[in-house]
């Protein structure tokens, strides 16, 4: 018995971990701390101090103040002209443009303005654009700009005073609530308008001419020509279309994994209505469950 | 006659269709006007107004994107620099007062941007038809064919897309 425990511990010995044999623990090298003169001080901290925001004080009631434009930023070859005037002239910086400008931009240029009180306008290549309102009537600044063609960066500030900011184009007006958004309209595509991330909701108010049509858009939405909706747009360019109802099995399941039935030659637009018009029945017939319409119910 | 009656129809609705399908000229050159030569920004602002750009507006437009200028003083000089680039076909007529071609453009453009190709225009480089696909392709235009003439809103546009492709894959100024 006792032989049989010896054995067992004698066994058992070697499965007990051994710990490895610690190795005396060899001096770190020391740290070289890079030469500081003796004299220098740690730099002191600078406070933090937020920006501060402009604060544009009102008018008197009744009161109007016609307003400019700065030219803070030139690269590139930009002209502009006055509105009484057809000959255009090489813009530079400092230059002031009064209410009624035009503003044009060659390849490979771009623009900074400072429009009124609360506005900043960077106008990329290819451009060209009017600013036809600049002006503070009491409590309100009313700027206007009109972009003809192009691309322009707009930057709205709050400054304590009503801003009512609007652009005009060629197939649109925008009404301005936010503080950042782009604006591009062209031959090929027509408008496009893109917020910035710290837009507020609807910040950004645009109006279709053609199809009579508002949208509103919040935060860093876009809304263009081919899809006016930003949340139509949204959903196409993160996902692909929802899958098409005819992939339902029969007792009304989905299966992913079953390919989709080739389109019919014949479109059934009754069909297309449902799915157009949302409810849970998509493709259901809307006569189903119908059949007994019109006969004497069943009593038993 | 009965049948002259039906020959004269039939010969009037061939002149009829001949002439409907057509792609009517453009009229005369933007940059026909001698002081829009040297006027970049005033080429432009002009050719706003064009409802048909024609070949000669184009080609000085595509010299513009180019090379940044366009030196040539006249229509035969610009179309002479386009066939030693390969924008215009040797064996192709080409009038200044004609409608701009897409394909046209699209050629020029695919020549002036370092696009990525298909299979099919790496085949055939300076095919209109396939320039016009791979710039429809990256996003440069919507859909278009190769024989669509163009509006000058819509070059103006082309153009700019082009500028911003540059500013952004080649660091160009201006973006």
């Amino acid at each position: 018995m006792n032989f049989a425990l010896a054995l067992c511990f004698a066994t058992l010995l070697p499965l007990q971990e051994t710990k490895p044999e610690e190795k005396p623990a060899s001096p770190a090298a020391p740290v070289v701390a890079p030469a500081v003169a003796p004299s220098a001080a740690p730099a002191p901290t600078a406070p933090i101090v937020a920006p501060q925001v402009p604060v544009v004080a009102p008018l008197p009631a009744g009161q109007q103040q016609v307003l400019q434009a700065l030219v803070i930023a030139v690269d590139g070859r930009s002209e502009w002209k006055r509105a009484d005037s057809d000959k255009w002239k090489v813009a530079e910086l400092n230059d002031l443009l009064d209410p009624g400008c035009e503003i044009r931009t060659g390849l490979r240029s771009t623009l900074s303005l400072r429009v009124g009180k609360n506005a900043t306008l960077v106008i990329a290549r290819s451009s060209r654009i009017e600013l036809p309102v600049i002006v503070q009537d009491g409590a309100v600044l009313r700027t206007r700009a009109a972009v003809y063609r192009g691309k322009c960066d707009f930057k709205v500030e709050a400054v304590g005073v009503t801003s009512d900011f609007q652009v005009l184009t060629p197939s649109a007006t925008l009404a301005v609530r936010g503080t950042g958004f782009s604006v591009a309209w062209g031959g090929l595509t027509g408008l496009a308008v893109a917020g910035v991330d710290t837009n507020r909701v609807r910040a950004i108010e645009v109006n279709y001419l053609a199809a009579q049509r508002t949208v509103f858009v919040s935060a860093s939405g876009v809304t263009t020509t081919q899809i006016p909706d930003p949340v139509q747009g949204a959903l196409y360019l993160t996902v692909f279309p929802p899958p098409s109802p005819d992939r339902q099995l029969a007792d009304g399941k989905f299966d992913p994994s079953r390919p989709p039935p080739p389109p019919p030659l014949i479109p059934d637009f009754k069909k297309q209505q449902q799915i157009d018009h949302g409810g849970s029945d998509i493709g259901i017939d809307l006569n189903s469950g119908q059949e007994n319409a019109g006969r004497p119910p069943n009593h038993g | 006659m009965r049948s002259d009656r039906k020959r004269a129809w039939a010969r009037g609705v061939a002149v009829l269709l001949a002439a409907g399908c057509a792609t009517p000229p453009a009229g005369t050159p933007v940059i026909a006007r001698v002081e829009l030569l040297g006027d970049e920004l005033g080429f432009w602002q002009a050719l706003e107004t064009s409802p048909r750009v024609s070949n000669d507006d184009a080609l000085h437009a595509l010299f513009l994107l180019a090379d940044g200028k366009a030196d040539y003083a006249s229509f035969t000089a610009r179309l002479v620099a386009a066939r030693e680039r390969g924008w215009v076909a040797e064996d192709a007529t080409v009038e200044a007062e004609g409608a701009a071609t897409v394909g046209l453009v699209a050629v020029a453009i695919c020549q002036v941007v370092p696009l990525e190709r298909g299979v099919t225009g790496q085949l055939f480089p300076q095919a209109p038809r396939w320039c016009t696909r791979d710039l429809v392709f990256h996003g440069f235009m919507p859909e278009r064919t190769a024989s669509q003439p163009l509006h000058g809103l819509e070059l103006l546009e082309l153009v700019g897309r082009v500028e911003d492709w540059r500013a952004v894959h080649a660091g160009g100024a201006g973006s």
